[in-house]
């Protein structure tokens, strides 16, 4: 613009020295200038313009010459405020500038940035004006879509929910949305452009406007910095009245600090009181189990006396016998019901260590075997069963097994045989099966046996347990990142799967199975369950201990037993 | 002369069972219906071992526990605490007063009478059959 404007100054000079409009030093400059230029006398009529005047009116200088040019190419669409300025500021011979709508002569309409100034002679008496013209309808147009875009995006970020606010690359503020004002109401009026954003928060600290920060308030702006400049952050910010918003900032491509807040109010009421009603609901059921224990004592002890009491009376020894077995079924359903209100309590905090399942379910099926022999069944484990490594509660695991054993030995027909099987999977994870030869489950029903107090239909009547034990079990693996599943084997018979996820841990120093013994090499079954058996008094003796310090009732079998 | 017990518990059908299944080995029982008679029993007569229920009204069990543990005269005597609380830190609670067992409700009277006689053994005389 500045070769434009000595143009300009030097076409204005020429003209106030009186320069004739033929003059050789005009033309050129006529000719070299790609803006329109017109020269009026004091009366506003046209002298002279240039070809670019021609072109943008279509009006040739001869068809041009002594008309006003504001007659000529003002009309109708043309903002007549800007008529009255003009028409005032040229009535007392003042310079004039300002964006304004012509038509041509062809009716094309152009926005042009006119410039006007006066022209006087040599001793001040105004002589005329001269105008510059520069078409600007392109620019007008791309800065109007421009605003139309903006628009459209400030008022989509005004229309959105979720509170929205702009810094600069140098960290100033530039927008926010009126949801980001309510959200920090308590700085609304420090949310002004060019206030930088660690301004914005220490005031806000001060001000009380983040719960989190009161108390450690220099700590607090210290980490809210930090995670400001590092961009891509989320967190969760309490702010006073109880409202919590999840915050999530970006920076762009060009160094600009994008935040959003999303409220999630609602979102953490919901989850807290959801969580209380089940933290509530845990401790009332153990409250009441506890509750139940007592009167239990009464029932359980006087029943065991008098049983041994009534010996040689043959009409009271039953009824001892049933009140003590009465007692002995509640007392599980209680102790069920504690355990697995314990289980929602606690599965968050397994303690888990490398563990082989094939050890863990040998020493089970060991520990049981004494339930198996009034019907006569047999437990078979696979031979040879593969070493099952996984990462483990031992004692919530051997839960698992015990339950699904006990299930199968509950279920099983006299003289009948259970089977326990595994497999590595690799990285598919590690797989133990229990299957019976009892009445199964049906095909609509795999899945309800898992819920709490669901028995098969084929099965209720059956000497019933809890009731808990697969609902149990199901939360343990589940814990444990794996799945159980009922299945219908070919033939007769329910088989219960869990499969748990691959070890990743390396193995524990003392290895299962023992050091130096070629690992592909199957022991012979009697060594084997020699082993299984050791292996299991370990494990019984361990869990003596831990099941005493977790209030379950002693390992024996009789009360320790769930099933579905 | 046979063993005997005291029972500090405040509920009297418990505390009959407990009596029915010492005496049913021929232990001489001694009762207490709260901790503040218990404790003044213990004092007055000396039992050989106390069986010490937990939750009862006025003094606890794990206060008479800890006036046990602290008596000059009784803290030798072996004291089992009975109580329906069974959580891990009900037992260390129950167990750092210094009693030397901790029995959960529901016990089996068969359970009762085998810490018992251990304990007997233990404090070094022989235990009645």
């Amino acid at each position: 613009m500045s070769l434009l404007r000595r143009a300009w100054t030097t076409l204005r000079d020429a003209w106030e020295r009186r320069l004739v409009p033929g003059d050789a030093l005009l033309r050129q400059l006529a000719l070299r200038m790609p803006e329109s230029v017109v020269v009026t006398d004091a009366q506003r009529r046209i002298v002279w313009t240039n070809a670019a005047f021609e072109q943008l009116s279509g009006y040739t200088l001869a068809e041009s010459r002594g008309c006003n040019p504001a007659e000529l190419l003002q009309f109708e669409g043309t903002d007549p405020a800007t008529i009255a300025a003009m028409r005032d500021a040229l009535d007392a011979g003042c310079a004039f500038r300002r964006e304004i709508l012509n038509r041509d002569r062809n009716g094309r309409l152009h926005w042009l940035d006119l410039a006007i100034e006066p022209l006087h002679d040599p001793r001040g008496r105004l002589i005329g004006f001269m105008s510059l013209q520069l078409e600007i309808s392109a620019r007008r147009r791309m800065k109007a879509d421009l605003r139309r875009n903006a628009d459209v995006l400030l008022s989509a970020i005004e229309a959105i929910d979720e509170g929205f606010v702009l810094y600069d690359p140098q960290d100033r503020f530039v927008y926010c949305n009126e949801r980001y004002r309510e959200l920090y109401a308590l700085s609304r009026d420090l949310l002004v452009p060019g206030t930088r954003f660690e301004e914005i928060v220490r005031e806000g600290v001060r001000r009380g406007q983040y719960d989190a920060a009161i108390g450690r308030e220099e700590e607090w702006i210290e980490q809210r910095l930090a995670m400001h400049r590092g961009g891509d952050r989320t967190l969760v910010q309490r702010l006073p009245g109880g409202r919590i918003v999840r915050v999530r900032e970006r920076i762009t491509a060009d160094g600009y600090h994008v935040g959003f807040r999303i409220d999630i109010t609602d979102l953490v009421r919901a989850t807290e009181a959801a969580e209380g009603a089940d933290r509530a609901k845990s401790e009332f059921i153990a409250t009441i189990s506890h509750e139940l224990r007592t009167p239990l004592q009464t029932i359980l002890g006087f029943s065991d006396l008098g049983r041994v009491f009534a010996q040689g009376h043959a009409q009271f020894q039953p009824m001892f016998e049933d009140i003590h077995a009465g007692g002995q079924r509640m007392l599980r359903l209680v102790n069920g019901l504690l355990d697995m209100s314990k289980i929602d309590g606690t599965l968050g905090s397994l303690a888990l260590e490398r563990g082989d399942l094939a050890v863990l379910v040998a020493g089970v099926a060991n520990e049981l075997q004494p339930l198996t022999r009034d019907k006569r069944l047999s437990i078979r484990l696979a031979e040879p069963m593969p070493a099952l490594p996984a990462e483990v509660d031992a004692f919530r695991m051997q839960q698992v097994f015990r339950n699904l054993l006990a299930n199968a030995i509950r279920y099983s027909p006299e003289g009948g045989t259970i089977d326990v099987d595994g497999a590595d999977l690799g990285r598919d994870g590690v797989v133990v099966r229990v299957r019976d030869h009892g009445p199964g489950i049906p095909a609509d029903e795999l899945d309800a046996v898992f819920e709490p107090f669901r028995q098969s239909s084929r099965t209720r009547d059956g000497s019933g347990g809890t009731g808990l034990g697969l609902t149990i079990s199901r939360r343990i693996v589940r814990a444990h990142g794996g799945r159980i599943e009922a299945l219908q084997p070919d033939g007769a018979g329910a088989c219960l799967r869990v499969t748990l996820p691959a070890a990743v841990m390396p193995m524990a120093a003392a290895a299962p199975h023992g050091a130096g013994e070629p690992p592909e090499a199957a022991p012979p079954r009697a060594i084997r369950s020699l082993r299984a058996v050791r292996a299991a008094a370990r494990e019984r003796d361990r869990e003596r201990n831990r099941e005493k310090a977790l209030n379950s009732p002693p390992a024996d079998a009789d009360t320790t037993i769930e099933c579905a | 002369m046979p063993h005997t017990i005291l029972s500090i518990e405040d509920q009297p059908d418990i505390r009959r069972l407990i009596r029915m299944t010492l005496e049913f080995k021929g232990y001489q029982v001694l009762e207490a219906g709260d901790g503040a008679e218990g404790l003044s029993m213990a004092e007055r007569h000396r039992p050989d071992l106390i069986l010490l229920d937990v939750m009862m009204p006025g003094v606890d069990g794990l206060t008479v526990g800890r006036q046990l543990a602290a008596h000059a005269q009784l803290q030798r005597t072996p004291v089992v605490m009975l109580s329906a609380l069974g959580t891990p830190a009900d037992v260390q609670v129950g167990l750092s007063t210094g009693v030397r067992e901790y029995l959960v409700k529901p016990f089996s009277p068969w359970e009762l009478l085998d810490v018992v006689a251990r304990l007997l053994a233990e404090a070094g005389q022989p235990a009645e059959a």
